[in-house]
């Protein structure tokens, strides 16, 4: 493979990359949106306990932490993706 | 020390170190130094006042009666900061170009930078906020009471409390909110003090949360096992009311005036929305993950009957934390007195902006504005608007505080302010969006909002009676506030917010179909919708406007360094080395955009027009507008451009490379043609030297006619090789010309004898023009005189006519000297003209063993050295080539 070709690929591939950030970055309100604000969410929190806590609690608890470490780990490529 | 003194004390010494704070910020940020001030951590810290005491008390309070429900307020925003890229950015990246201050002035500049709707959203933004303010000011003076409520002290009352925290607060906000106008709006000061008072108060819940979890229970198992079974209403958490409040609290985290001051005003750069997008959901995870334990803690610890909105701080005190509760309290402090420092300046800035200066560009309207000072008059408007502010908000407390009406009141402010949403939202990403429409279904909106909410709130105490509240006016049950045409929705709030939001943006979306925009908002639509697209400014266009009246208002409205800055700047750009700029559109355009970050749009925009006089929006602005997709197509249309010509120096590349190959192809032949030319001669002299050499007996007559072919071949040869010579000097160039002014008839004649031979061998007829032979020229003579002879001669030698003639004709034109040497033969074929100015070049019909067929291009080359030229003009009769000599 000519060092041409290999360049344009990998030029493809970041733009794939920047693509999908962007894509993800679309999704990650939709996901909260659908683990949060759907009748859905009843099947997660039914009145039973884990560990003594209410499964409610960690429902929404642990979803929100999910969605903020989800926004964390997104953020910076699409800052970097910002800037070219 | 009596609690209530030391409560007093701890306040002051706080809020003397908020004062502290925010002066070494201010100064830092002022000197340029403290740059983390501007860092992302300051920013998201900033965003907290979004949690205000209603939030620092009112969310225990809230869990204890409806369990998980107040976790909503907090999801709302987390998402919309997930989504930061979509609408944030986009937010803040208006706000930045096009200097926007308030929330207000983002939609009035949207439509067509239109006052009626800056004042619309003014008024609606102070009905909204001030029970908000009255709501911390209720919050502040319970903690009081709650902390000394057994203490047995006299203490005031707490409407002097009230009355003593509202004036402290206005002298803060007005001390570091109003300090200067700048040009961007950005308090660095109340910025700092707030990202201070955001620690205080994470830090205040979170100790609480932990003295709870590990304190009064036994970890987190233990304090869930104490709760009542029916808090969190068998986990069904999922209900309108869930899905309403979710909806209010991300309307809230953009339309509240506040938080739209901290999120999009004070930004000062675009990527700490990165950070905040993670950082601020995570603080509000800190500030509810401890709720739900505080909450269980206070119904399961403290007597039946005590305020679950105060339980942050009276669970500590029932448990003797003296200190924990002071801190507690001192959260509960920071969270209001943020907000009401955040929301007074936001609000002020929009008062004055957009009521206050309109009002006095009306009354003066006769008067030219730079006659008065616009700043001072400015931060005097501010001033009094942030003391108007609190006032009404104090006053509102007196009146209605510590009732119901005022305890509900915080999500009746989110759907008031929420209204703003759909014009905020088809503004920037819908072009069609029009100010009529933003107007109408803003309009619609907050009435029904008042109607079906707000009003009723009151009970009955205010407009709107109980008996109507309950039966409809007159008593028309299907206008009932609380179930309008008959929809029976039990939840009040969810019962407003779909009527009113949903009429709001039915109302915004038709009315947008069916009304044309002005061009002013069709400018505007396209900044906003494409903020991230690349516009080209246009300029050319100049003014009415006289620059030094330009320069006197800029002075009033931005202070005298800046503008003078400004003006030295544009007068460099646009090449002055002294002197005011002109005011070109360009230079305008970014004058009102500068006012603009200090008085709104709508006002820059009237202070401008007042000063020009002309029509704000050009034809040119119109035709730019016109198509919506003229950027794009500009943008296009250049790249096309580029592509042409681009294929353009393409072409002349391979046409260049063509034009080297065929030179290449040309020195090849040219070469290989020297040598057959040198090839014969040689031959006859190398042949006829060899007979001299190997025959003995020749005779004297053959001896002499052998060596005289030997003798004229090598002239020949000499000759061919002085032409190449003279050929390859003058097409370099390098040929040395003696240029004296000389009579033409005098060359002529000269070349005339040098050719007697050949005319007398031909019996030619020599015909001459001696009258206008008579100018003088100014060349080198030796060298015309060779092209003359060279065409002569030719004539002489290739005239086919019986009876040859070859005629000499002169003339002049008003810049150069023609010379024409005709014959009267058959002329040079067509297929032939284009050869014989080449070198070597054997015409197809006639062939001359006397000439090497260098003569044509000598005589040419000559020409060009003399920067005149040789043609070959074609003729009804024979040949006839014409020399032009510049005069």
């Amino acid at each position: 493979m000519s060092s041409e070709t290999s360049s344009f690929l990998e030029r493809d591939q970041q733009a794939q990359r920047k693509r999908k950030t962007r894509e993800a970055a679309a999704f990650l309100p939709i996901l909260g949106v659908i683990l949060l604000l759907t009748p859905m969410i009843s099947v997660f929190t039914q009145d039973t306990r884990t560990g003594g806590i209410p499964n409610a609690v960690f429902y929404v608890f642990g979803v929100w932490l999910l969605l903020i470490g989800l926004t964390f780990l997104i953020a910076p490529r699409l800052q970097q993706d910002d800037k070219d | 020390m009596q609690p209530f003194n030391l409560l007093v004390t701890i306040c002051l010494i706080y809020v003397i170190g908020l004062f502290v704070i925010a002066y070494v910020a201010e100064k830092g940020a002022a000197e340029g130094r403290l740059t983390f001030l501007r860092s992302p951590v300051v920013y998201t810290l900033s965003l907290s006042v979004y949690c205000t005491a209603w939030t620092f008390y009112g969310a225990v309070g809230s869990a204890a009666r409806n369990g998980l429900e107040f976790v909503a307020i907090y999801l709302g925003p987390t998402l919309v900061f997930m989504g930061w890229w979509w609408l944030l950015r986009k937010l803040v990246r208006i706000g930045r170009t096009q200097r926007i201050t308030s929330i207000a002035d983002l939609i009035s500049s949207r439509y067509g930078k239109s006052n009626t709707l800056a004042v619309i959203v003014t008024l609606m933004a102070v009905i909204g906020t001030t029970p908000y303010i009255a709501l911390q000011l209720q919050s502040l003076t319970l903690s009081f009471s709650a902390f000394t409520a057994d203490s047995g002290q006299s203490i005031p009352s707490p409407a002097v409390t009230a009355f003593w925290v509202a004036v402290g607060l206005a002298v803060f906000t007005i001390f570091f909110g109003t300090r200067n106008l700048d040009a961007n709006e950005r308090h660095h000061g109340v910025v700092t003090a707030i990202a201070v008072e955001a620690v205080v108060k994470l830090v205040a819940l979170l100790s609480v949360g932990i003295f709870v979890v590990w304190g009064v229970a036994d970890g987190p198992s233990d304090i869930f096992s104490r709760m009542d079974p029916e808090l969190l209403k068998g986990g069904q958490i999922f209900t309108p009311r869930w899905v309403t409040l979710m909806f209010l609290s991300s309307t809230a985290i953009i339309c509240l005036p506040r938080m739209f001051q901290v999120v999009v005003v004070e930004n000062s750069v675009e990527k700490h929305l990165a950070t905040a997008s993670w950082a601020f959901p995570l603080y509000l995870f800190g500030m509810s993950l401890f709720v739900l334990p505080i909450a269980i803690a206070g119904q399961s610890e403290l007597p039946v009957g005590a305020n679950p909105d105060l339980y942050v701080m009276t669970v500590p005190l029932a448990k003797e934390q003296t200190g924990l509760a002071a801190l507690a309290f001192l959260g509960g402090f920071s969270s209001a007195t943020s907000m009401v420092i955040v929301a007074a300046i936001a609000l002020s800035t929009m008062m004055s902006n957009h009521i206050v200066l309109p009002l006095w560009l009306t009354l003066n309207r006769g008067r030219n504005p730079q006659s008065d000072d616009v700043r001072t008059l400015l931060l005097r408007a501010r001033r009094l608007s942030i003391g108007g502010i609190l006032a009404l908000g104090y006053f509102y407390y007196q009146i209605t505080g510590g009732t119901d009406a005022l305890a509900s009141i915080g999500l009746i402010a989110f759907l008031g302010v929420a209204q703003v949403m759909p014009a905020l939202l088809g503004g920037i990403f819908w072009q069609g969006a029009t100010r009529k429409a933003a107007i109408a279904g803003i309009t619609t909106g907050f009435a029904l909002w008042a109607y079906t909410l707000f009003l009723p709130s009151f009970g009955g105490a205010f407009i709107l009676s109980q008996t109507t509240i309950d039966h409809g006016p007159l008593g028309i049950a299907l206008l009932r506030p609380y179930g309008l045409l008959g929809l029976n929705i039990p939840d009040h709030l969810v019962h407003a917010v779909s009527w009113s939001i949903g009429m709001n943006t039915l109302v915004f979306i038709t009315t947008s179909l069916f009304t044309t925009p002005r061009p002013i908002e069709r400018r505007q639509s396209v900044q906003f919708v494409n903020v991230y697209g690349r516009f080209s400014p246009r300029s050319g266009r100049s003014h009415s406007a006289e620059p030094e009246e330009l320069l006197v208002l800029a002075q009033r409205i931005l202070g005298r360094n800046t503008a003078i800055k400004l003006f030295n700047e544009t007068a460099a750009e646009q090449g002055k080395s002294r002197g005011l700029p002109d005011p070109t559109d360009s230079f305008m355009e970014k004058l009102e955009r500068d006012f603009a970050g200090s008085v709104g749009a709508a006002t820059a925009h009237a202070m401008l027009g007042q000063i020009t006089g002309g029509p704000a929006v050009s034809v040119e602005d119109m035709m730019a507008v016109a198509d919506e997709t003229a950027g794009i197509m500009e943008y296009s249309a250049r790249l096309k451009a580029q592509s042409e010509e681009l294929t353009k120096t393409a072409q002349q590349l391979r046409k260049a490379n063509l034009q080297l190959m065929e030179l290449g192809e040309q020195k090849d032949t040219f070469l290989s043609q020297v040598s057959h030319e040198l090839r014969t001669p040689m031959t006859s002299i190398r042949a006829f030297s060899e007979i001299l050499r190997d025959s003995d007996q020749l005779e004297p007559d053959q001896l002499k006619h052998f060596s005289g072919v030997i003798h004229t071949e090598s002239i020949r040869l000499t000759r061919l090789l002085d032409d190449i010579l003279d050929l390859s000097f003058m097409e370099n160039g390098q040929v040395k010309l003696n240029i004296r002014r000389t009579d033409l008839g005098s060359i002529i004649d000269r070349a005339i004898t040098t050719t007697e031979t050949h005319l007398q061998e031909r019996k030619i007829l020599l015909k001459r023009d001696l009258d206008h032979e008579a100018i003088t020229v100014n060349t080198d003579p030796d060298r015309l005189a060779q092209v003359l002879i060279n065409l002569i001669s030719n004539a002489a030698k290739y005239c086919s006519a019986q009876k040859p003639e070859v005629s000499i004709s002169c003339g002049r034109s008003a810049s150069a000297v023609l010379i024409d040497v005709a014959d009267n033969g058959s002329g040079i074929e067509a297929a032939d003209i284009d050869l014989i100015f080449q070198k070597f070049s054997r015409l197809s019909g006639v062939f001359s063993a006397g000439s090497a067929g260098l003569g044509l291009p000598i005589s040419r080359e000559i020409m060009r050295n003399l920067k005149g030229t040789l043609t070959y003009v074609p003729t009804a009769k024979g040949a006839l080539f014409r020399i032009t000599l510049p005069l």
